[in-house]
């Protein structure tokens, strides 16, 4: 996960109303290089939350000298851009996660993805629309027996092979 | 048998007889301390029996007549190739007279004879048995936890719990099974990686794993643990614990009464290991990949006699072993200790491996398919069954087919401006993440599989879910949404995902959405996911039968700016506003179960389960298709095992423009019709 990554994303649990920025707690950072386009860099810069990158970068130790308040005239500024392009495309988030400001809920990253999936009782559903529990069930829950033990069979030690987990 | 003879030869032995056998057992005992074996100077009920062998041609039957004659004998152990054989009587009593009477004793096999030679012995050893290896990285360790660590193991599983991880805790036919860190699903013979359970791994096993990494067992604390208890009669058929699920190592600790574990190669070997309580069985490389394990379900296993004995491999046709008794099975309760496993399987056993191709995966397909959700539980649940865990499971060979983008996703991607935030959301394998190379793009799905492979190409993406986007709002100015939808049960939720995509868009943002589409004629053009009739003539199957979602859009660029496509877009829209207040799933809803869609046919319903039949992944997907057809006789499970479905809502004629209208805020910029998919371009205000 890249720091421009991190910048766009937000906390969504349910109810929280102040989910952004997200904190990270890294435990393996890389540096990848990047081929630098100064263009890039300067177009994407108005669509980031400042402060909350400078937060990331400082907190993974990749400050880079950047300062609290975003410069004016950066785009011809080409030492700054070299500074935001390794902050922002360069350093990763391998293995680590982000931690909700608000819920202090967490989302593990691993090798470089967040997961951001909410389990079923944090769903954007649960509570607006009834029962998000297990209480009713879908026609389907007698197959998972079924396909275990053929009806009728008792084991069928030459097919059943490789195919039913401890 | 001269037993007769002999038993009143012996009787009748002089002194010096007698003194001359002392002699000759002593003899013997020296060359049996060679064997490692040491006699005893006083009675015991076992008894060595110096050239009652089978190295000395006497069968167990010869000397089991002879033996018998001196009392009830208990076991008569023989080796092969040894020259000597134990015999354990019933009483120390009958050893006693054996010893006194048979010493010295001719035993006529065929045209020789052989003189017997009897000493007591302490204790049968098993050393004398000819053992069978264990299979390649595996290893027994006896009494790993104390019986204190026993207990209390015993006790953190709380069997009577019915609580919020009902489906972690299921009473299988053959066993009781409890999971914990992760459940694992019987039916994709896999665990969701996404969702963990609630519970995690129970405090008291922490000690035991501890003392495993400090032995060296493990590298890594694992992190999922699956509890089976089993009543006597009860077993577990003969499996590979699936690879792409866990990781190497799988650590198996056993409770309670002892049971014999089977463990078979594919080349027919079969190695039986007898697995006391409070043992610890460690899998590792070749018995964890690629030797399948399970327990016989049955009352009583034959297991042998004699205690301690380490590692305990016996030969499966026990009966041929000597020393062996009857073992009565009680309340066996084992705990399996795995890693879940992020990444596909490397092992070297590619043909029991299900990440390299090999068919383990079973069938997830419904003798009785689902019914159309009535609640949004029903519709979490059925999507997660029927859309999540199927691209979970078919992720490479799904992302092996979806390589050319769409010439009009790609027309809309290439109309943005540079520099201009794009979110893919449903991104799938990424193929449209670098399309435009001048965009900041995001790409995030549901499955996990999948996002993966879209950071193996340098993509950035995340895992989510559409319904919930971790995304600011207003902080994209463009979001795509390809064929991601329809995978939505019902029209509440897929409203939804069209309201979680304009959230994401910046005022002025656009969003581009294509769904499957009901009409796979349209304007008397036939899609290219139809079968083609003049091109396939005798009803075999085409290319391939996994095309949907439009996949077989032609590489080259069609219809790239809008031809059709322009006035297309007008009509339908036209046509929309005639159906608002229509219910098109409605008639399923009443109607209860999902059909399953023939591929690459029209479709018969709007909301149906659309099978994926999953290669091999090695590419060898058509020629086994061609052999099925030569052979015309294919094993039907094979076949089966492959076939997942996915739940798919296909959306009619102005029904994805309806939806979109129900959100505040936006527009209907265009609309079209593109092989066989509905698409619509929004613009927030």
């Amino acid at each position: 996960m890249k720091l421009l990554t991190h910048n766009m994303l937000t906390s969504h649990v349910k109810g929280v109303t102040k989910g952004y920025p997200l904190l990270i707690k890294a435990t393996e950072v890389k540096v990848n290089e990047v081929e630098f386009n100064s263009q890039f860099v300067s177009r994407m810069i108005p669509k980031l939350e400042w402060s909350a990158l400078v937060q990331a970068a400082e907190g993974l130790g990749h400050l880079e000298d950047l300062p609290a308040e975003l410069v004016s005239d950066y785009e011809n500024n080409e030492e700054f851009l070299k500074k935001v392009h390794k902050v922002l495309l360069e350093v990763e988030v391998v293995e680590g996660s982000l931690q909700c400001p608000e819920s202090g809920r967490e989302f593990p990253i691993s090798r470089g993805v967040p997961n951001m999936l909410l389990n079923e009782d944090e769903d954007v559903f649960s509570g607006a629309f009834g029962p998000g529990g297990s209480s009713s069930r879908l026609t389907v829950s007698p197959r998972r027996l079924v396909s275990l033990h053929p009806a009728g069979s008792v084991w069928r030690w030459g097919r059943s092979r490789n195919k039913v987990e401890n | 048998m001269e037993l007769g003879d002999g038993n009143v030869n012996s009787v009748k032995m002089s002194k010096e007889q007698r003194k001359l056998i002392r002699k000759q057992i002593k003899a013997c005992n020296i060359v049996l301390k060679h064997d490692g074996i040491s006699t005893a100077s006083h009675a015991t009920k076992h008894l060595v029996v110096a050239n009652g062998g089978l190295g000395n041609g006497v069968s167990r039957e010869q000397l089991r007549e002879a033996m018998e004659e001196m009392g009830e004998l208990e076991t008569v152990t023989m080796s092969p190739h040894k020259p000597y054989a134990f015999v354990t009587y019933r009483s120390e009593q009958s050893a006693q007279k054996a010893h006194g009477l048979l010493n010295g004793h001719v035993l006529r096999c065929g045209d020789n004879g052989v003189t017997l030679y009897l000493s007591f012995v302490d204790s049968v050893p098993c050393e004398a048995e000819e053992r069978v290896s264990l299979p390649e990285g595996l290893s027994l360790v006896e009494d790993f936890v104390s019986l204190e660590e026993e207990a209390a193991l015993l006790a953190a599983v709380d069997w009577s719990s019915t609580s919020d991880d009902v489906t972690a805790q299921k009473a299988l036919k053959h066993r009781r099974v409890k999971h914990y860190g992760y459940e694992f699903r019987y039916d994709t013979n896999n665990v969701d990686k996404d969702k963990p359970l609630s519970v995690g791994l129970p405090d008291e096993c922490a000690p035991i794993l501890k003392h495993c990494l400090k032995d060296g067992h493990i590298g890594t604390m694992p992190d999922q643990l699956t509890v089976n208890q089993y009543q006597p009669g009860q077993g577990i058929p003969p499996h590979v614990d699936t690879h792409s699920a866990f990781e190497d190592t799988i650590l198996s600790l056993s409770l309670g009464s002892k049971t014999v574990m089977e463990f078979r190669h594919p080349d027919g070997r079969v190695v039986a290991v007898l697995l006391p309580g409070r043992s610890l069985l460690v899998m590792k490389g070749e018995s964890r990949y690629l030797w399948s394990h399970g327990i016989t379900p049955r009352k009583f296993d034959m297991v042998p006699a004699c205690d301690p004995q380490p590692p305990s491999a016996i030969t499966p046709d026990l009966g041929h072993l000597g020393n062996l008794t009857l073992s009565k099975r009680a309340t066996r309760t084992s705990f399996t200790f795995r890693r879940i496993r992020r990444s596909p399987c490397q092992c070297a056993f590619p043909s029991t491996c299900d990440s390299q191709g090999a068919l383990s995966a079973p069938a997830p397909s419904p003798p009785s398919p689902p019914s159309l959700p009535r609640s949004h539980g029903d519709a979490a649940r059925l999507e997660e069954e029927y859309v999540h865990r199927v691209y979970d499971a078919i992720a490479p060979h799904f992302s092996s087919t979806r390589h050319s983008p769409w010439p009009r996703v790609c027309h809309f991607l290439s109309s943005l401006e540079p520099g201009d935030v794009l979110a893919d959301v449903g991104c799938g394998n990424g193929k449209y993440l670098g399309v435009n190379p001048e965009l900041v793009v995001l790409g995030c799905d549901r499955s996990s599989a999948l996002v993966h492979i879209c950071t193996e190409r340098g993509f950035q993406a995340f895992v989510s879910d559409a319904l919930s986007v971790p995304m600011r709002t207003a902080s994209c100015d463009a979001c795509i949404s390809i064929a991601v939808i329809h995978h939505f049960s019902t029209q509440e939720r897929r409203l939804a995902a069209v309201r979680e995509l304009v959230r994401l868009l910046k005022p002025g943002g656009r969003a581009l959405i294509y769904v499957w589409a009901l009409e796979q004629e349209y304007n008397k053009q036939r899609s290219k996911y139809l079968k083609d009739p003049s091109k396939e003539p005798s009803g075999s199957p085409g290319p391939t039968e996994n095309q949907s979602e439009g996949s077989t859009l032609p590489q080259k660029t069609v219809n790239s700016h809008g031809d059709s496509g322009v006035t297309d877009d007008g009509k339908h829209y036209g046509e929309v506003s005639g159906l608002t207040g229509q219910r098109p799933d409605e008639d399923q809803v009443h109607s209860g179960k999902l059909s399953v869609h023939t591929n690459r046919t029209a479709f018969n319903s709007q909301d149906l389960l659309v099978p994926w039949h999953l290669k091999d992944g090695k590419g060898k997907a058509e020629k086994g298709r061609k052999g099925e057809r030569e052979a015309g006789n294919f094993d039907k499970s094979v076949a089966a095992a492959a076939v997942f479905h996915r739940y798919y809502h296909v959306f009619q004629q102005g029904e994805i423009e309806k939806v979109c209208c129900q959100v505040a805020g936006v527009k209907v910029q265009t609309s079209y019709h593109d092989q066989g998919n509905w698409c619509v371009i929004l613009v927030k205000d």
